[in-house]
């Protein structure tokens, strides 16, 4: 469905300089800085697949969905989605191509949300027909009939999430690009639209490929992840590997009435771990422990913090993608 | 013809948003016939002094200035969002989402607004082009009509160009509002006879920013001091040429478009 | 008493100061469009110089309302340098301000926001003063001596203007400020904008000297402001307003300051109490 080859996209900028006299320089010269986005970057990915687009801030994933959509001209290299280069028959592409930038709506702003589905029915030329099926899937899987005669100026951010997922899906495309779909909306939400995705990948076999910084959405969603790295691409393969490999660091945070006692205990010595292992940071009454939860369990560290003071709040939390990135950056994969 | 349906369903959307602020429509359109109100106040102060300027007589003035606001007036009715692509959509990355629909950018990037501001605009030049004609008693027959719609309409192309130009230079230089404004500045150049201008002026009003050929000129014509040829023929042409230039840098611009942001 | 009263200026200058410098450096950032401004603006005084050349040449005479083209001349470059200097477009920050909400946030910090307006004002004003208006005055002045050897004005009188201009500068401000005040009763503060930009280029004196409009209205612009603000510091320039008129000139410009400074004391607080009830 998509293949990629090679594909290198370079940005040319001028150079800042900074401070109030960086900007009385900025006006007399002009320093030309280029830059390698994505850097030789290759890939196929086969029909119905949902692929995780994983790599931490401007690590090049966005350039390279833009290119895939036809928005950029890559520098050098190629790429064919479903037959097609993108950024040579953008028209064409576009009809069989949907996409969701998480940050910026492509609905209209000032309408009700039922008016910006019928000018996308005009534009992508949908027949009557498949518009009715469509909307009703649509508000099967979305729940969109919930607020479509709201104007989408007064929507929710998960609403609007939902909505202008929906507003790519219109048109039953081909390939679905998600751009950070789940970002800043709330456990519940991020739940439902995940399961939208799902669910449109088993029924219409859409080709997925969504880049997020979510654990949680690359665990639910994807068969495989692409990890690239300053433009290049690092790892690419499944998911289970990583995880076991290099997503075994947790944190449990804990909070205490009085951490006194917790201060003398030797966490270290206790449970015969190197610090690589097991790093315990306190600030104050809170406690936070850094763990390799394949060789110690959550329960044995509360357990020992439990003995020696009285507990108020306590919470896990999964290591975060970008340190996963990190590490494999660091150490190499494959 | 699909091309249409969807101008009359972006139209009909717009004209929908347009109704729940009713006032602010009234108030753009008052606006801008004050804009246009001083330049002719200003002309009647003068004209308090002089006899005539250059051998031109008021109410032939009052036509050339009137003349000029109509193509001027109906390019920012229908274009006036290519200004948005000067100055914010490819710093901002705006531009992104016109290229992942099947629809021609530019046809978007011009349906996104419809302008009904630029309805002062062209209710100033209507009323100075009639009553000057009055005064002046020149009779426009069934052909000069066709003439004078052909020469607006040309214009109003030329408008469209030249701002579609340099607004496409964005694409290279991530803003060129200032630009665009600058040489939407020479336009006004073309509401006053150009015979007032030294020769170079001149040279650059008809041949580098040909926006005498939006007003002055046509206008002569129907004045009775020019020809047909020279004047509105020369407009058709530079019509036909500036709109293809500046298509094709817009087309050029989108292959080096590099959308910012995340 | 005075000690104090002066280092607690020092410090309000401290506290506002940056304003002006954050806006000069905005300024400085966008230079491409910097350079067309200028560019822009000097069209504009092209178009009228022609204009009043075509105007001098068919009339026939010398002298037109007291005004011969060498006076003119100096009166289109001037009025144009002076309404760059004076004019800071208060009104329109604060339109943006009021629509984006960021108004709330300037309430909620502990300065006064009319005082912070007036150093972004100022910064604004400082970067024009740099930047299109002392070039385009030392190329104007030298220019004006090659081709009329006309010398530029007594130093006395330049200083007489700047002094007059500031005034100008001011009235000015504290009008925006006024109508500013505009953007919390209406959404559409840009078309009102446009309105009071075309009736002050003609009421300012800055389209055409105040002498060429009838008598009516030019007795009627006596009880107005307008003509101070870019009229009085042009004429004095010119050497056309001195000794005792420049005294009342100056008298009647501080009048107005006090005036508007009052004005929009009392719109800002009926503003304030608006924005309040409306909860922003």
């Amino acid at each position: 469905m998509i293949v990629v080859e090679n594909l290198t996209k370079e940005f040319k900028s001028f150079k800042k300089y900074p401070g109030f006299k960086g900007t009385v320089k900025g006006l007399f010269t002009r320093e030309v800085v280029g830059k390698k986005a994505v850097d030789d970057i290759s890939f196929r990915i086969g029909e119905g697949e949902i692929v995780g687009y994983i790599g931490s801030n401007g690590a090049g994933k966005s350039t390279t969905i833009k290119m895939m959509t036809g928005i950029l001209v890559p520098t050098s290299g190629r790429c064919v989605v479903n037959g097609i280069i993108p950024y040579e028959k953008r028209m064409e592409n576009a009809q069989q191509i949907g996409a969701v930038f998480g940050q910026r709506t492509q609905l209209w702003w000032d309408l009700p949300l039922t008016e910006t589905f019928s000018i996308l029915k005009e534009i992508y030329n949908v027949s009557d027909k498949d518009f009715k099926n469509r909307m009703d899937f649509l508000d099967q899987v979305l729940n969109l009939s919930e607020f479509i005669n709201n104007t989408v100026r007064t929507l929710s951010l998960g609403q609007r999430m939902r909505a202008d997922l929906g507003a790519a899906l219109l048109h039953n495309p081909k390939v679905l690009y998600l751009d950070e779909p789940t970002i800043g909306l709330d456990v519940v939400v991020k739940e439902n639209i995940r399961l939208a995705i799902k669910e449109i990948n088993k029924e219409y076999k859409t080709t997925v490929v969504l880049t997020t910084h979510d654990l949680g959405d690359i665990e639910e969603l994807c068969n495989r992840i692409i990890i690239i790295d300053a433009g290049k691409k690092v790892y690419d393969g499944g998911l289970k590997n990583i995880r076991d490999t290099h997503g075994y660091m947790r944190i449990i945070d804990i909070d205490v009435k009085n951490a006194d006692q917790i201060k003398d205990i030797d966490f270290n010595a206790r449970f015969n771990l190197l610090t690589e292992d097991l790093k315990v940071n306190i600030n104050g009454n809170s406690i936070s422990v850094n763990f390799n939860r394949n060789r110690i369990s959550a329960s044995e560290i509360a357990s020992l913090v439990m003995e020696n003071a009285t507990v108020r709040d306590m919470s896990i939390k999964d290591t975060d993608i970008n340190q996963i990135v990190k590490k494999i950056y660091k150490n190499g994969v494959n | 013809m699909r091309y249409i349906r969807l101008y009359k369903v972006f139209l009909l959307q717009y004209l929908k948003a347009l109704m729940q602020s009713k006032v602010d429509f009234f108030v753009g359109l008052i606006a801008f016939f004050f804009t246009q109100l001083a330049g002719i106040v200003f002309l009647y102060l003068i004209f308090e002094h002089i006899p005539n300027l250059n051998g031109w007589s008021f109410e032939q003035l009052l036509f050339i200035y009137g003349f000029a606001q109509l193509p001027r007036g109906i390019d920012h009715l229908f274009t006036d969002y290519i200004w948005m692509l000067a100055m914010r959509m490819v710093i901002r990355g705006e531009f992104d989402k016109y290229l992942l629909r099947p629809i021609n950018p530019l046809f978007q990037l011009i349906a996104e607004r419809f302008q009904p501001d630029a309805i002062g605009e062209i209710l100033v030049g209507m009323i100075l082009v009639v009553t000057s004609c009055v005064k002046m008693e020149i009779k426009i027959g069934f052909f000069n009509s066709i003439v004078f719609v052909v020469s607006i309409v040309a214009g109003a192309i030329i408008y469209t160009a030249i701002k579609l130009f340099f607004a496409s230079i964005a694409f290279w230089t991530k803003d060129s509002i200032g630009l665009l404004q600058l040489v939407y500045e020479t336009a006004d150049f073309a509401k006053y006879p150009v015979s007032i201008y030294d020769k170079k002026v001149r040279f650059i009003l008809s041949y580098i920013f040909p926006f005498a050929f939006v007003a002055f000129y046509p206008a002569s014509y129907f004045i009775g001091k020019a020809k047909l040829l020279t004047t509105v023929g020369i407009e058709v042409l530079i019509a036909i040429i500036t709109i293809t230039i500046a298509y094709a840098t817009f087309n050029k611009g989108l292959t080096i478009y590099e959308s910012a942001g995340n | 008493m005075d000690t104090q009263k002066k280092s607690s200026l020092r410090q309000k200058f401290k506290i506002y100061w940056p304003f002006a410098v954050s806006e000069i450096q905005g300024a400085l950032s966008y230079r491409g469009r910097f350079y067309f401004f200028i560019l822009a603006r000097l069209f504009n005084i092209f178009i009228t110089y022609f204009l009043w050349k075509a105007i001098f040449a068919s009339s026939g005479q010398e002298i037109i309302n007291g005004f011969t083209f060498n006076n003119m001349v100096g009166y289109i470059f001037i009025s144009y340098i002076a309404a760059d200097l004076i004019n800071s477009g208060a009104s329109r920050y604060i339109g943006y301000e009021v629509v984006d909400g960021s108004i709330a946030i300037n309430l909620i910090r502990p300065i006064n926001y009319r005082i912070r307006l007036f150093f972004t004002s100022l910064g604004n004003i400082i970067c024009r003063l740099i930047m299109p208006t002392l070039p385009i005055w030392i190329c104007y002045t030298i220019i004006r001596y090659i081709y009329a050897q006309e010398l530029p004005p007594a130093f006395s009188t330049i200083i007489q203007f700047f002094f007059s201009l500031i005034l100008s500068f001011l009235i000015m401000f504290l009008f925006e400020f006024c109508f500013g005040m505009l953007s919390f009763y209406t959404t559409y503060i840009w078309g009102l904008n446009v309105v009071k930009y075309s009736v002050l280029r003609f009421f300012t004196g800055e389209l055409i000297p105040i002498t060429f409009f009838p008598t009516v209205i030019r007795k009627a612009l006596r009880f107005m402001p307008f003509s101070l603000m870019n009229y009085t510091p042009v004429m004095v320039y010119l050497g056309k307003i001195s000794g005792a008129e420049y005294w009342k000139s100056i008298a009647n410009q501080v009048l107005w300051v006090v005036l508007l400074y009052f004005l929009g004391s009392f719109l800002w607080s009926r503003a304030i109490k608006r924005l309040t009830i409306l909860g922003g």
